[in-house]
């Protein structure tokens, strides 16, 4: 299987941090289509490490690959392109006034023409079953919606590998499952950070554990979730 | 989740077609710069010159599919500021400019007049002109006639930065409230903190709203077409004869002065 994700002993502190590091010799590979959830208490690295992923935050040491391509400054462009990221808070991914607009705004970066752009918007919205939503303002969306429009803004990109933080945050039980599905159905890589365990049993066989910025566990998913119950414990 | 602060209306561009949508917003742009370019250059003693330059918002809110009402209510929400810009000339200058009834009215009362009047009647057509076309459509219609896209970035980005602003303000009153047992008034030394809170949470969230938006790709300008939703009309002549219309008024109101003609 190619490598879709690879990380290569990067070690990384905040500047503010005065050399404290918040990441210390990761090093792990996903390959192409693998779903694997990233586990780890608050505070272990999981959002930093996530930031890593599409250059948003550089490493001090390492080397983070994308589909094979190193980060660097000349690749960030194509990097971000391939690796669609969704945030947290659906509110911070949602900055524009429509669905239509918000989900159109990464191929308009990559310079797309607007028939290609008006392709990719429609196909990313039908991925997620949320056409419907097209013309709607982005303002006036539930939670749960929010949350699928948000995956869409980065299935328009055509990313090979989705990277996502805590997807299933403030979602009720309906939204939250019919969330898991549409993750469970997408082909793409994925790197999923989450406290829903439940989330990560279903749907990633593989898992890595990570705890005070270092992999401590990486494999099966049972066996991370069982190790982080007990790191937890103590 | 944080609660949003949804835009009123008058703000996000109409959703609904109206007469004015098949006009582009670069003629329904340059119309309302026009106007209150003009408007503004009217000798500020001269209000019987001034009010007739009302007719513009009002002929201008019904093809627009709103009431005028709902455009004066809202362009008050700035009649503090206005005042404040214009309350010393009524102390300042007290030469008599006319006599009515026997009563003398003072310059500095006049020009205070006139200030608000121009003042309102920017707002509005200022309001007018986003309901048509929507804040970016306006930006977008800027760029379109030759203004920096560096610019028109940052208008969108400011409008965006207001929207925060907002919407962090409300998440932190509706935590005070919550936990206010009832107290309605903040008191004066919870200002500070209050503010400052806010302006922290805001730059916090606007870090984090633009990281999404460099992880889609943002590489410091927005893409200049206009995308679904917005108005990306092409210029035709129904966009000429419109701003040929409206010019020619604008000059007749400007360059006539209809309370002589019609009250000598």
């Amino acid at each position: 299987m190619s490598e879709a994700l690879k990380f290569s002993h990067v070690c990384y502190s905040y500047p503010s941090a005065k050399g404290k590091e918040v990441l210390s010799d990761v090093s792990f590979s996903i390959g192409k289509g693998e779903k694997v959830a990233l586990l780890g208490l608050n505070g272990a690295g999981k959002s930093t490490l996530l930031l890593h992923t599409n250059g948003l935050l550089v490493p001090t040491d390492g080397s983070v690959e994308v589909d094979g391509i190193a980060l660097s400054k000349k690749t960030l462009g194509e990097a971000r392109r391939r690796v669609g990221m969704v945030f947290q808070n659906a509110d911070d991914q949602l900055f524009s006034p429509t669905v239509y607009a918000d989900v159109a705004f990464g191929p308009r970066m990559m310079k797309l023409p607007d028939s290609e752009v008006d392709k990719s918007v429609r196909g990313a919205l039908d991925a997620i079953g949320a056409s419907h939503l097209i013309d709607r303002a982005t303002a006036t969306l539930s939670g749960g919606e929010r949350r699928m429009v948000a995956v869409a803004t980065v299935l328009s990109m055509r990313p090979s590998i989705l990277v996502l933080d805590e997807p299933t945050s403030y979602l009720d039980i309906r939204a939250r499952n019919g969330l898991t599905s549409l993750l469970e159905e997408l082909p793409h890589a994925m790197l999923l950070a989450t406290h829903n365990l439940g989330l990560a049993k279903k749907l990633c066989p593989r898992s890595i554990l990570i705890d005070k910025g270092r992999i401590v566990f990486d494999g099966v998913t049972d066996e991370a979730v069982s190790l982080l119950e007990e790191i937890a414990g103590k | 989740m944080s609660v949003r602060f949804v835009n009123p209306v008058l703000s996000e561009g109409s959703a609904t077609r109206n007469h004015l949508s098949d006009i582009d917003p670069r003629g329904l742009l340059l119309v309302a710069v026009g106007y209150i370019v003009v408007m503004l250059s009217v000798p500020v003693l001269n209000l019987g010159m001034l009010i007739w330059f009302a007719a513009y918002p009002v002929v201008m809110a019904p093809l627009s599919h709103i009431r005028y009402s709902a455009v004066l209510r809202k362009s008050l929400v700035t009649l503090p500021f206005i005042i404040l810009i214009g309350a010393m000339n009524p102390l300042f200058d007290r030469r008599v400019a006319m006599t009515v009834c026997g009563m003398e009215i003072s310059a500095g009362w006049i020009s205070f007049i006139s200030i608000l009047i121009r003042g309102l009647l920017s707002v509005q057509a200022a309001l007018l002109l986003v309901h048509v076309c929507g804040f970016n459509g306006v930006c977008r219609a800027m760029g379109r006639l030759g203004l920096p896209s560096i610019l028109v970035t940052q208008l969108m980005m400011v409008s965006r930065y207001m929207q925060t602003l907002g919407e962090e303000a409300m998440t932190m009153h509706r935590a005070r409230v919550a936990r206010g047992y009832g107290r309605k008034n903040y008191p004066i030394k919870e200002w500070g903190p209050f503010i400052g809170q806010l302006l922290l949470r805001t730059v916090d969230r606007g870090e984090r709203v633009n990281r999404a938006m460099v992880a889609r790709g943002f590489e410091g300008i927005l893409p200049p077409e206009a995308t679904q939703g917005e108005r990306t009309n092409a210029w035709e002549t129904n966009s000429t004869v419109f701003v040929l219309i409206w010019g020619g008024v604008i000059f007749c109101l400007r360059y006539f002065d209809l309370s002589t003609i019609f009250f000598r």
